[in-house]
């Protein structure tokens, strides 16, 4: 019976490594007996994906630049957050230098988790994405302990065979109509020339520039101006993201893409937000909207903290984003401008 | 580059990259079988496929069966029937691919609901039906003790009794 129980739990021994999902779930690995367990869980559901040992092709790990980026973003941010807890005083002064404490926090639990990397799984008829092995470190220690598992059911390769390793080519039928069969979604990706993405990081930095200018001058056209691209920022994030699904643009725009999403959303939140608390605070005014309006534009960055540090994001974001966009997009050479431009010259 | 221990600069795109390659790599995909047909009627035939030669048993009910119906899962050699019923009914284990964690819902019940308590006058009798009614349920595919039905039913039972105790006082009161 304890025998049996011993059995039981030795089943499988977990592999270093997590990664958290969007929103909720995780990703873990797992060793087997004779495979690697990949387990997906999410709110009291777990999806399995097995690979035996025996399949086993290759795995590969890439190191990628997502935790540098993560860095230089929660790094602005703690910037962002700094300036005005050292410019204000009082109880808005320990709100902005609790919200940079978080942000420190989680910049040096990142610095401390290494670079990131992209772990891949190759058999005869899948490529899989080991989520869970997305930190070097870890991938390193992962990658040398299944070698020698793989290689005690493979056994290894010599090195006469490494120089015929063969070549997998898109246009290899047998394999091209495997992956198509392991995974419909991965079908070859198409050719996006990136306009909507073009459109949408002009807006981010027309959009810091408008707010900018709030600490210039303020006039209700600046803030209408501002509106309306925020609004467009909102659509054209949107279709950007649905334009660039399961095609051939590069990762780092989609990744900005992606933040952009998140930077929108925050915007349009705390927009949201400061409106309501004006409203609130001046009742007169919440049941003409265009008085409303009127006042909000009114309001200097200089004597409101609070729209002073939301402002100071509205342009790092938008200039961080809109600029990166734009070069990113311009670097790939799907920009359509700078096509013209080129096929011009 | 290939099964080297560190990193290297990938020779097309300068990634540094690690790749293991083992020798799966050179196998081939195996062809699809065919059921050989019958030539001496002495012979034993598929089952379910009378016209075709038998190549082996299958390892849970015993039918014969052509290569054709031979499924090979780790080992075992299994008739098409019985690949499906141990599919359906979960009696093989290295073919389960989705589970329901019902001990991670209970505990879900008994905790979250915590936030907005009138709610847990309904969630705490549901967490405690969910402990009670998936006891003995198959929880996830890793071993794991019943700590979270545990901590559902005491969560769940506290709840309840305070609902008891404020409803007794309100009675007593009026």
């Amino acid at each position: 019976m304890t025998n049996n129980m011993t059995k039981k739990e030795k089943e499988y021994q977990k592999i270093r490594g997590t990664k958290k999902g969007f929103l909720i779930g995780k990703y873990t690995l797992w060793q087997g007996g004779d495979h690697l367990l990949q387990i997906y869980s999410r709110v009291g559901v777990e999806d399995y994906k097995r690979f035996y040992f025996n399949d086993i092709q290759a795995i590969i790990t890439r190191k990628t630049i997502a935790g540098k980026i993560q860095n230089i973003v929660l790094g602005l941010l703690l910037l962002l957050f700094t300036i005005p807890a050292v410019l204000n005083d009082g109880g808005w002064s320990a709100f902005w230098a609790a919200l940079a404490g978080v942000l420190l926090i989680l910049v040096l639990v990142n610095l401390s988790r290494g670079p990131t990397c992209e772990t891949k799984l190759l058999t005869a008829v899948q490529t899989e994405k080991l989520r869970s092995l997305h930190r070097l470190k870890n991938a390193i220690k992962v990658m040398d302990r299944l070698r020698s598992v793989i290689q005690s059911v493979q056994g290894r390769l010599s090195r006469e065979d490494r120089g015929k390793i063969p070549v997998r080519r898109v246009n290899d039928n047998a394999v091209k109509r495997s992956s198509q069969q392991a995974d419909s979604s991965k079908i070859l990706p198409r050719h996006e020339k990136g306009r909507f993405h073009l459109v949408l990081f002009s807006l981010l930095v027309l959009y810091g520039g408008l707010t900018f200018s709030g600490f210039l001058f303020n006039h209700v056209i600046v803030t209408f101006l501002s509106t309306v691209a925020g609004i467009c920022m909102g659509i054209f994030v949107i279709i950007a993201l649905v334009k660039q699904h399961n095609t051939d643009l590069s990762n780092v725009l989609r990744v900005i893409t992606w933040a952009s999403l998140g930077f929108v959303s925050i915007t349009f939140v705390t927009g949201y937000g400061v409106s309501m608390v004006f409203a609130l605070k001046n009742p007169g005014l919440a049941h003409n909207q265009w008085e409303l309006f009127k006042s909000i534009s009114s309001l200097s960055p200089w004597e409101n903290p609070l729209v002073l540090g939301l402002d100071i994001f509205a342009i790092c974001g938008g200039f961080i984003l809109g600029i990166s966009g734009l070069f990113t997009l311009k670097q790939s050479g799907t920009c359509p401008i700078y096509q013209k431009f080129r096929l011009s010259v | 580059m290939i099964n080297s221990d560190s990193l290297t600069a990938c020779p097309s795109c300068s990634s540094l990259l690690r790749a293991d390659i083992f020798p799966a790599v050179f196998r081939t995909l195996p062809m699809g079988q065919f059921g050989e047909t019958l030539q001496i009627s002495n012979e034993a035939g598929c089952f379910y496929h009378p016209g075709k030669k038998a190549v082996t048993p299958c390892s849970a009910c015993g039918r014969f069966v052509c290569a054709l119906c031979d499924v090979a899962l780790n080992d075992r050699h299994l008739c098409p029937t019985c690949f499906e019923k141990g599919k359906s009914k979960r009696k093989i284990k290295s073919l389960e691919n989705h589970r329901t964690c019902y001990d991670n819902i209970a505990l879900m019940v008994a905790t979250v609901p915590l936030l907005f308590y009138f709610i847990t006058l309904f969630t705490a009798p549901l967490a405690i039906y969910l402990t009670v009614r998936h006891w003995n349920s198959p929880s996830g595919i890793i071993h794991r003790t019943r700590i979270r039905f545990i901590c559902a039913f005491i969560l769940a039972g506290l709840q309840i009794s305070a609902w008891i105790l404020f409803f007794s006082k309100l009675a007593l009161s009026t």
